[in-house]
């Protein structure tokens, strides 16, 4: 095989983040609106690959994924050696909208999955402005845990052989084998302790079920996609939100699981594009008026 | 049928190596049918019928027959597809010594889904 680059590019960000520093790493792909990713529990970045490399989508789009602190290429901060890491609503909104101002992005959309797809109905919540558009993927306003947690991070259990296994079967049983397995390699990259500090968010702290129904659409455009198979965040779980939010959307993705940018990109694709379009034709619009 | 379980399980290099510091024995429970599963090194050296006591058994895995059947179809339905899901939805029991079945949860469920496509849903 011939080698090639992708024309997706990486680089490190130092900022004040929740009030220390942090080395962030954060990649793009592409130029116009900024669409800002935002990965799932425990991985990385890296689930979004399918999307800042396809061309459909870069040419109107700037994809920006970064790593969140403790993920992926993103160091936890100076002194997270005597820390237990805690992923709250508080620090995860801060977070996103700490990393947009460094960015200088106005008027992103945001697209998360899982605990990004939940942090996606509290930016619609509380900071609705701030958005041209919000894409929920494997969205749903609380998920009960459905097994013991503290497995996953225990010195007598390997934390990267039960991260992977935990999600292998929230991927659709179709994926291509690949990002089937990439898909789990992340969770199997994951530091100790992350992935569970990424699940009190998930399943504690980051309820919204009280105020879900108070999402304005008006103010900022609501889309939700969910993966068939998805037993974390259920069809079900994300039909509740877009019955109870007027002017929400939601789709349910056939055939796949929790992880749709990352375990079939492909597929996945053919569900984004055309809400993409849709966004991208609404800003041509507003420029116009 | 349950049997084949050793065959297959056994004739795969990667499944036996990934049990391969795994020595245990558990309770695999179909409907009314339970079997006794004896893992050494990650090889399967026996599946026996038994009682449906836990007995000796380090966990048991128990489950409906229709649960069962559709967990070994080649693409199962929603909530179908693994044990992980299976347990969610309370289709499946997992009982007993959990940190066995939980430190080598992989190994387990490539162990129950190798079953798939040889005719034990029938």
């Amino acid at each position: 095989m011939k080698p090639r680059f992708e024309a997706v590019t990486g680089r490190y960000m130092h900022l004040d983040l929740l009030g220390r520093p942090h080395r962030l790493y954060v990649e793009e792909a592409g130029q116009g609106i900024p669409l800002l990713c935002l990965h799932t529990a425990g991985s990385d970045g890296r689930q979004y690959r399918g999307v800042m490399n396809d061309p459909r989508v870069t040419e109107n789009f700037r994809v920006i994924a970064f790593d969140m602190p403790w993920h992926g290429k993103s160091s936890p901060p100076a002194g997270w050696h005597d820390e237990e890491y805690k992923l709250t609503s508080r620090d995860y909104v801060q977070m996103i909208l700490e990393v947009m101002a460094a960015l200088e992005l106005d008027k992103p959309v945001v697209m998360g999955c899982s605990i990004g797809g939940r942090i996606a109905l509290h930016l619609a919540l509380d900071h609705p402005q701030e958005f041209r558009a919000i894409v929920g993927l494997q969205a749903g306003a609380h998920a009960e845990p459905y097994y013991d947690l503290s497995y996953l991070h225990r010195p007598d259990v390997h934390g990267g052989d039960i991260c992977g296994a935990i999600i292998s079967g929230l991927i659709g049983p179709n994926s291509p084998g690949a990002d089937r397995w990439e898909t789990q390699w992340h969770y199997m990259q994951g530091g100790p302790g992350v992935f569970k500090g990424d699940l009190f968010f998930y399943t504690r702290d980051g309820d919204v079920r009280d105020r879900v129904a108070t999402i304005d659409t008006a103010k900022c455009p609501l889309f939700l996609l969910t993966g068939e198979y998805d037993y974390s965040c259920t069809p079900e779980d994300t039909l509740a939100i877009a019955r109870s939010v007027k002017g929400a959307e939601a789709t349910i993705m056939k055939g796949m699981g929790h992880f749709p940018m990352s375990e079939d990109p492909a597929s996945f694709l053919e569900y984004l594009l055309p809400i993409l379009n849709r966004i991208k034709a609404d800003a041509r619009q507003s420029t116009a008026a | 049928m349950i049997e084949q379980l050793a065959d297959k399980v056994n004739a795969n290099a990667a499944l036996v190596r990934r049990g391969q510091y795994l020595d245990t024995t558990f309770l695999l429970q179909v409907g009314p049918d339970s079997w006794l599963v004896t893992v050494e090194k990650g090889r399967i050296t026996s599946v026996a019928r038994q009682s449906r006591s836990i007995g000796d058994c380090a966990f048991a895995l128990r489950a409906s027959r229709e649960a069962w059947s559709e967990f070994w179809q080649r693409i199962p339905k929603p909530g179908f597809h693994d044990l992980i899901a299976l347990s969610k939805f309370r289709h499946l029991s997992v009982e007993g010594d959990i940190k066995v079945f939980m430190s080598h949860l992989r190994y387990f469920k490539d162990v129950l889904a190798s079953l798939r496509n040889t005719g034990v849903a029938a």
